[in-house]
């Protein structure tokens, strides 16, 4: 697991902001406005399109790349989902962003506590 | 050697140190470091990719290092860093499919993010069981594809599109190595199941 807090700190506000743009974007676009089930399948694909470059260009170098892009693409992906479900603004942007792109850390970084170190062999 | 190979690296390697010098090279540099830590000091080691030479930071010194890569262009970027190396070390620009080593050449093959981007991945991994003499060691730092939902379809997803100007990101490196002939002695996984360490033995 992540030790260094350079690294936490990071991973929160990389997916926190994956997330919000993702919310943020996806509200402005549908809003809840297509109904549930398109605007929530609408709303993941924008959001993972809008993880991918915010991940790889912006976020990976200063805080590594398969560490970022993986859970920022679920971050996307999740904050698009509730931008297209639902019929947010303002502050209620920020919450369901920040609170989805810190839900995706703690999933993640507990999923790596399992998931790290040696592995058995089968040759 | 494989040109268009060589033409995607040689134009990755003029921002090349600025998408991975710092986080990515940060972050991996613990479990780099236990990787290269293996190099013997009595040992012919073959290095490859060398890229921009990155992970010359975390070998141990006083080894006798061959590194090699495709990309003329990142041969070049790593000059200076190969020059400052504490130990015996030769960069050259070479086709891993087609490596001009006779056949038992080396004691220890050391791999850093290599074996997401070599074209044919299980050729290449026989080329490096040729040169490394019988009983000879494999070390890898690599990412390779993940088995986990849903992870394992994002990168399948991106994987062709990362590519085009990098690496593949859906590989199973584990299994290739084995395809090649090798005997895995040990798999470590340092961030979920995507990016390892393999060890394996000729």
């Amino acid at each position: 697991m992540e030790k260094r807090l350079y690294f936490i700190i990071g991973d929160l506000f990389a997916n926190a902001l994956v997330a919000t743009a993702a919310v943020a974007l996806t509200a402005w676009l549908i809003g809840g406005s297509w109904g549930m089930v398109p605007g929530m399948l609408v709303g993941m694909l924008i959001g993972m399109i809008i993880a991918l470059p915010l991940s790889l260009a912006l976020l990976a170098p200063i805080l590594g790349i398969m560490e970022v892009l993986s859970p920022c693409m679920i971050s996307g992906m999740l904050g698009g989902m509730w931008g297209g479900m639902l019929p947010l603004a303002g502050a209620a942007i920020l919450r369901w962003g920040i609170g989805t792109g810190m839900a995706v850390v703690v999933v993640i970084y507990l999923l790596n506590s399992v998931t790290t170190g040696p592995q058995k062999i089968r040759n | 050697m494989d040109t268009s190979t060589q033409e995607k690296w040689d134009r990755a390697a003029r921002s090349f140190d600025l998408m991975a010098a710092y986080g990515p090279e940060w972050r991996w540099k613990p479990a780099k470091q236990q990787v290269f830590e293996r190099m013997q000091p009595d040992a012919k080691i073959l290095f490859l990719a060398l890229g921009t030479g990155l992970d010359i930071a975390c070998f141990p010194a006083d080894r006798n290092i061959t590194a090699i890569d495709i990309s003329p262009k990142m041969v070049e970027k790593a000059e200076k860093r190969v020059a400052h190396y504490p130990g015996t070390m030769t960069a050259q620009v070479m086709d891993v499919h087609n490596m001009a080593y006779p056949d038992g050449s080396f004691d220890q093959v050391f791999t850093s993010c290599t074996f997401c981007s070599v074209p044919r991945p299980v050729e290449g991994l026989k080329a490096l069981y040729r040169i490394l003499k019988p009983g000879g060691e494999l070390h890898m730092f690599e990412h390779t594809g993940s088995r986990l939902f849903p992870f394992s379809i994002m990168m399948k997803l991106m994987s062709p599109l990362a590519s085009r100007c990098g690496p593949e990101l859906d590989r199973d490196t584990v299994a290739n190595v084995k395809a090649a002939g090798f005997e895995i002695t040990g798999v470590n996984h340092v961030f979920l199941d995507t990016v390892k360490t393999i060890h394996a033995t000729r």
